[in-house]
């Protein structure tokens, strides 16, 4: 009887050592350990993350119950949650806004986790500036959204106050934190109003 | 408890002195039994088992105000298998100890026994023998407590030069 590997402490452990290396340079793109592959990487970073101290939403429901128990995050609210986990090629929710922070509480910023078909290729290209990018940081993206960077622009123009996104596909992921500039080189269409 | 592993342990031992008996037995008994009935039952992990420090919280009895008593060993775990008739069973435990594994073993036995499938009757012996190490204990600490106690009573009574035991001094 053994756990399923990214539940186990020391795979916990190099998927934290892969956000930190993300969250240090945004945009890149970082493999997930390659024993992690048969779950989802979303469910590898959730449960990195993840804790009874932490609240967390699951939107579009993409987490099963099993799952859900031993992430040990209590549910909340989109507008409340500390983490928020979204399927990227669906537009943020009609009116959605996550949890900003304030000036005395930036960390109060909500986490989007949001996973996508690839982030190593598409047709959404960006262009990423900001601390951590040397000179510019080109992503490409197939399966997002682009109405979630565009959302963006609003809930991080206030620093400290923002969001943090992890972008993820099936074993890499990136992090675009609140301090990062995006610029979209073609745009790729949004299905925006297209959620249930 | 249902009426199978009633039978298995003497008397109506509750569920929820199954994991202190079995903390009494040779760990490495109980560990070895809990791989056979985890392999031949298909048991899963319903929670992550976790293992560390536990701050103990309580309440003083005047102002009844919370405060930390210190911290203690504590490992927890929570298993799931399917038994035989398709029936869902779980087992699970909170053990003052810094012993994953343990904790993981005694949820086993505790998910079997249970739900008495196959395996319960190993496991009840094993309670049992746990429950009889526990009553021995007990016995030893009634007699030590008995040969130290102490009258209180007696602080009052005056000695022979008339002065009260325990008496402030003038």
């Amino acid at each position: 009887m053994t756990l399923d590997p990214i539940w186990q402490p020391r795979n916990q452990q190099r998927v934290y050592r892969v956000l930190l290396e993300a969250h240090s340079f945004p945009g890149r793109v970082i493999d997930l350990p390659a024993e992690l592959n048969a779950q989802p990487a979303t469910l590898s970073v959730l449960a990195t993350l993840l804790d009874n101290s932490t609240s967390f939403c699951d939107v579009d429901g993409l987490v099963s119950p099993e799952d859900q128990l031993r992430l040990e995050a209590p549910p909340a609210a989109a507008g409340g949650a500390d983490f928020l986990l979204f399927q990227a090629d669906l537009p943020p929710p009609e009116g959605f806004t996550p949890r900003l922070g304030d000036v005395y509480h930036p960390h109060e910023g909500a986490t989007l986790v949001l996973g996508g078909r690839s982030i190593t290729e598409g047709h959404a290209r960006f262009e990423l500036s900001g601390p951590g990018i040397e000179s510019r940081q080109s992503l490409h993206l197939t399966g997002f959204d682009t109405a979630w960077f565009t959302r963006r622009e609003p809930w991080v123009s206030a620093y400290p106050t923002g969001v943090d996104l992890i972008l993820c596909d099936a074993s890499h992921i990136t992090a675009i934190p609140r301090t990062t500039a995006m610029r979209s080189l073609i745009e790729a269409t949004s299905t925006e109003g297209g959620r249930a | 408890m249902t009426q199978a592993n009633t039978e298995l342990i003497e008397g109506s031992t509750d569920r929820s002195r199954w994991a202190a008996a079995l903390l009494r037995v040779e760990e490495s008994r109980v560990i070895a039994l809990a791989e056979v009935l985890a392999e031949r039952h298909r048991v899963r992990m319903k929670r992550v088992p976790k293992s560390g420090l536990a701050m103990m919280r309580l309440r003083e009895s005047v102002q009844n105000q919370a405060f930390n008593l210190g911290e203690i060993p504590l490992s927890s775990a929570h298993v799931v298998f399917t038994g035989p008739d398709g029936t869902e069973h779980e087992g699970g435990c909170q053990i003052m100890r810094d012993h994953e594994a343990l904790a993981v073993a005694i949820a086993v036995c505790d998910g079997v026994l249970a739900a008495a499938v196959r395996g319960a009757a190993e496991v009840a012996a094993l309670v049992r023998e746990g429950l009889a190490v526990a009553r021995n204990d007990a016995a030893v600490r009634r007699g030590m407590r008995e040969r130290s106690r102490v009258s209180f009573a007696l602080m009052n009574q005056e000695d022979e030069s008339g002065n009260a035991e325990g008496g402030a001094d003038s």
